[in-house]
């Protein structure tokens, strides 16, 4: 699965694919994916977000091979889901990327900007919400709000990019309130469901069509029933594609 | 029971020595599965065949929809979830959120579509656990410590409410 991973970062750099982001809960795809940044959500509190920047940023892929055999071999690159298990992941990851004399520059920018505006969102109340409010002492009056995270200064040049965080943590909220454009953003699983896009947040219909046309998000992909998946992807890209993703040329 | 008899999927009793021996076959299609299990769980990786081996024994899954002008914790009045009315619905709502580790009352208040893809299927397996519940996808959209609480969690709430055949 991890050489899935390394594949799908090397496909998109060789296919001159730029500004793809990916998201995940999992960290430990860090040193497969080796991607341009990672952006660490810590999914609590302020919901402030740490970036990390990869010193050896658009490294050609044939110097892959010894940057796999040498995380392999260190063992421990994983990551849970904490912020701090992910820095030390990041760290180890890209430190022993960089052992062939590569200039170790390693850039943490902690959140420096506002707060974004707050998502906000009105339902209807009634006893299923007036009693789980009572019950938790929580005041609710029809209102639900969400406070996406704040960003740190997400680079404008990139490849590829991670976002990494706990469920909830606004990483489908990220490209929207970045400053900097996504071509496609790709939702990651745990159970290697590579290459669904991500649901957007549908806070009312009329802002979900204004962050698409001002953020360039791709609309889900529509498949037909009967249609085999190869079908789509019969040219020589595609089929590239589809080894990309570690899936045979007739699925 | 009730995927079972739809399916007409075939049921076998098994013995507690039968039961502490694995069973290994040849071909999937020839598993018998006892009718008075719990919790059943399919494991393999990427295009093994677990979504088949769900539809050949137990069925397709049965997933929930979803008011988008109501909050998640307003939707479990559904007499499938045990609740036929408000007080239940709302009592029932409280319980099956928390036993799938969605526990976050704000996140109860949102619209299902306002959720992330986590809290998502979180919410869609607390309306979907009864008898003869099929999960596909279990815990794929959520990090691995959020899963194993998760596991632990919905698999008390499943035997405490004595459900039969979820798989």
């Amino acid at each position: 699965m991890g050489i899935r991973r390394a594949m799908i970062a090397d496909a998109h750099r060789l296919f001159c694919v730029c500004r793809v982001v990916f998201a995940s809960s999992c960290g430990d795809v860090v040193p497969w994916l080796q991607p341009d940044w990672v952006l660490i959500l810590d999914g609590k509190g302020e919901r402030s977000a740490t970036l990390y920047q990869n010193p050896n940023c658009g490294a050609p892929s044939s110097t892959f091979q010894p940057r796999i055999t040498t995380i392999v071999s260190t063992g421990d690159a994983t990551i849970s889901d904490s912020s701090k298990d992910a820095r030390s992941a990041c760290e180890k990851a890209w430190s022993l990327k960089s052992m062939a004399d590569i200039d170790v520059r390693k850039i943490v920018r902690e959140s420096k900007n506002d707060k974004p505006t707050p998502l906000t969102i009105q339902v209807a109340t009634d006893e299923a919400t007036t009693r789980a409010g009572e019950a938790f002492d929580y005041e609710f009056d029809g209102k639900s709000e969400f406070q996406p995270p704040t960003l740190p200064q997400i680079p404008d040049d990139f490849t590829v990019g991670l976002l990494v965080g706990p469920s909830g943590s606004g990483m489908c909220a990220v490209p929207v309130y970045s400053t900097c454009t996504v071509r496609s953003m790709y939702r990651y699983d745990c159970c290697e469901r590579f290459g669904s896009i991500v649901t957007y947040l549908k806070w009312d219909a009329g802002k979900t069509t204004i962050l698409k046309s001002n953020f360039h998000l791709p609309d889900t992909i529509e498949w037909a029933a009967g249609k085999s998946v190869g079908s789509y992807l019969s040219s020589a890209d595609g089929r590239e594609r589809l080894r990309a993703v570690g899936l045979p040329e007739g699925v | 029971m009730r995927q079972a008899a739809k399916t007409g999927s075939p049921v076998k009793k098994t013995t507690k020595a039968e039961q502490s021996e694995p069973q290994h076959v040849a071909d999937w299609n020839t598993l018998s599965f006892s009718d008075s299990f719990s919790v059943g769980l399919v494991l393999g990786e990427s295009s093994s065949g677990k979504t088949s081996v769900l539809r050949r024994f137990f069925g397709e899954p049965q997933l929930p929809t979803w008011d988008q002008k109501m909050a998640v914790v307003s939707q479990f009045a559904d007499p499938a979830t045990g609740a036929h009315d408000n007080k239940g619905a709302a009592d029932e709502a409280q319980d099956r959120l928390s036993s799938v580790g969605l526990g976050s009352i704000p996140t109860w208040m949102r619209p299902y579509g306002c959720m992330s893809n986590g809290e998502q299927a979180r919410s869609r397996l607390a309306r979907q656990i009864t008898d003869g519940a099929v999960i596909d996808d279990f815990t794929s959209v959520v990090n691995r410590h959020a899963a194993w609480a998760m596991s632990s969690s919905i698999t008390r709430f499943i035997r405490r409410r004595n459900f039969k055949r979820c798989v």
